[in-house]
Order: C-alpha cells, then sequence, then structure tokens
C-alpha cells in the first residue's frame, strides 16, 4: 500500500537489516479489504490458511506461533522438485490427502529423485503434525480447540488412514465426560468474553461475570483462561 | 509517511488463503484473508503468495516514517 517509490523501500529494509520477505499492496487493497485501521497490523495464519491470530506484531507471543505452525510443511513448495508439481498444487487447494497420495507415488517411482522420501515425510508431517496438536490441546486440558481440531481432521483428512484415527479420537473426546464437563465450560466462557467492555460499568458488569465463572467451573482450562481475562480488564480500566 | 504489506520469512502462508470466497468471510481470528497479490515480492523465492501455502504465515501491514 505504498505510494512511495521502491527505491526508498529497499534502501529502509537494507538499513533495518530485515531477513522476512516483503511486497507491496498496491493502492492499500488489500488493507481497504481487510478494513485495517492502524499500522502496523498483522495477521497470523496456519498451515490451512486459517487466521490463527490478529493484533500489533508487537503482541505476538511464542506460543501462538508455535501453535499456528501445527502440520505446517518444513520447507516451502517452491523448494520443491520439479516431480512433485502435483503434490504442489494439491497443498495449493489445501487437499492433504491428493498431496500424500502423489507424494506417494513420486516416492514409488522407479528414478524418483534420491530427496523424494524426504518430501514425502514432509508431507505426511503435515498430517501427523495437525493429529498431534489435536492431542496435545486434549492433553492440556483444552478440550474445546480438540474438538474443533479433530473434526476438522475427520473432513480434512477423508481418504487417509489418519481420517480414522481422527474420529476414534473424536469419539472418545465426545464420550469423555471431563472433556465435555470442559467444553461446556468454555463455550460459557466465551459467551462471558463477548460482553462489552468499553464503559466502565459494563467493565464492572463482565468483571461479576468472570469471577462468578470461575466459582462455577474451579480447576477446568477455561477457569484460568477466565483468570487471564480479568488481568486484561485490569490492565484495560483507565487508571485513577 | 509510507506503508507496505510484508510477509515475515521466518512464519509463511497458507493453503486455502486465496479461495476466492473471500468476500462472504470475515477477515478476524478463524476466518481466512480475502483473495489478494503483492506486488514485487522482494527476499523470498515465492513468485506470488499462493507459493507459501502449507506453511504458517505472518502477514505484516507496515509503515515506516
Amino acid at each position: 500500500m505504498t505510494n512511495e517509490g521502491k527505491g526508498d523501500t529497499e534502501k529502509w529494509i537494507k538499513e533495518k537489516g530485515a531477513q522476512y520477505a516483503y511486497g507491496y499492496d498496491r493502492g492499500g487493497k488489500l488493507k481497504a479489504k481487510c478494513g485495517i485501521t492502524g499500522i502496523p497490523h498483522a495477521y497470523l495464519l496456519d498451515a490451512s490458511g486459517k487466521i490463527t491470530w490478529e493484533g500489533h506484531p508487537g503482541e505476538l507471543t511464542e506460543n501462538t506461533i508455535k501453535d499456528s505452525l501445527a502440520g505446517a510443511l518444513k520447507r516451502p513448495i517452491w523448494e520443491l522438485p520439479k516431480e512433485f508439481a502435483k503434490v504442489k498444487a494439491a497443498i495449493v487447494k489445501n487437499d492433504l490427502p491428493t498431496a500424500v497420495k502423489e507424494a506417494q507415488a513420486v516416492a514409488g517411482d522407479t528414478g524418483a529423485p534420491p530427496e523424494s522420501k524426504a518430501v514425502l515425510d514432509e508431507v505426511m508431517g503435515m498430517v501427523t503434525g495437525s493429529l498431534n496438536a489435536a492431542e496435545t490441546s486434549a492433553k492440556t486440558g483444552d478440550y474445546l480447540k480438540a474438538q474443533r481440531s479433530y473434526t476438522k481432521l475427520v473432513k480434512s483428512l477423508s481418504g487417509l488412514p489418519e481420517a480414522a484415527t481422527a474420529k476414534q479420537a473424536l469419539d472418545d473426546l465426545n464420550k469423555n465426560p471431563q472433556a465435555l464437563a470442559g467444553i461446556k465450560a468454555q463455550l460459557e466462557l466465551d459467551k462471558v468474553l463477548e460482553m462489552p467492555d468499553k464503559k466502565a460499568s459494563d467493565r464492572t458488569a463482565k468483571q461479576e461475570a468472570l469471577n462468578a465463572f470461575k466459582k462455577k467451573y474451579p480447576g477446568t482450562y477455561a477457569y484460568s483462561d477466565a483468570d487471564r481475562a480479568l488481568a486484561a480488564l485490569a490492565k484495560a480500566a483507565p487508571k485513577k | 509517511m509510507k506503508t507496505h504489506s510484508l510477509l515475515l520469512g521466518t512464519v509463511v502462508f497458507a493453503a486455502g488463503l486465496l479461495g476466492g470466497q473471500a468476500s462472504a468471510q470475515k477477515v478476524s481470528v478463524g476466518g481466512r484473508m480475502p483473495e489478494f497479490e503483492i506486488s514485487d515480492l522482494a527476499q523470498t523465492g515465492a513468485k506470488s503468495v499462493g507459493e507459501f501455502a502449507g506453511r504458517a504465515v505472518l502477514v505484516e501491514f507496515f509503515a515506516y516514517w
């Protein structure tokens, strides 16, 4: 979205020693489409293209980045050998089952390039990485996230054996009383978190609702989320 | 003030990003970015933003004075 010349930007990037990829949003089209009013502003996307975080880049935490890296390719598709053209196309379409099958076909071919097995492993890593992330969510008590991830994986991995693994894990989770209680608490907290908090009276009402929530759901995963929300509210309140 | 779009190279881009159904989707957490292209991509082997598919990516709008 620059209206300045490339020369100035290139100079600035060089001076700052910036290593990242950059480019120009001519006419600020994307900025307008996104409805961005303040700069800097960033969006973090996971390997499936879903926005997992947005905000001021300085507030992006390592844990958020780590979460979003689940199931991401280790190397970009432009570095894959030419034999993997169909794999690349499937990845662009976010079609993991086809990507895996095409990578298996290349790796199984006589005369396959030497790194074919490594590429296949990387593509398989997208599948196992996503499954592992869902499992980690369940293990840490974030049952709602685990439920949503497994539901998504059952669909996105359809045709691969791993879809059955995701389905089994989802069924187990939906039969687990502790998980179901945790999800109920998380959904209830989501509603509390949607309460307005711009005005002082709204903040007081939200604080009361969060404290009531904590009393109702001690020891749940959502309890610590409620704690964090309370701390954020206290921080947001104007200093007296 | 000069403002630019930027892709951080350490974290990368995602499939489905250029899905074409963006107009009906909100540009916030849980949604997707609208279809877009960035001109004169530099410091990357990608020829278009679509080539960041399969990677996690940070899309940052930044300014300098």
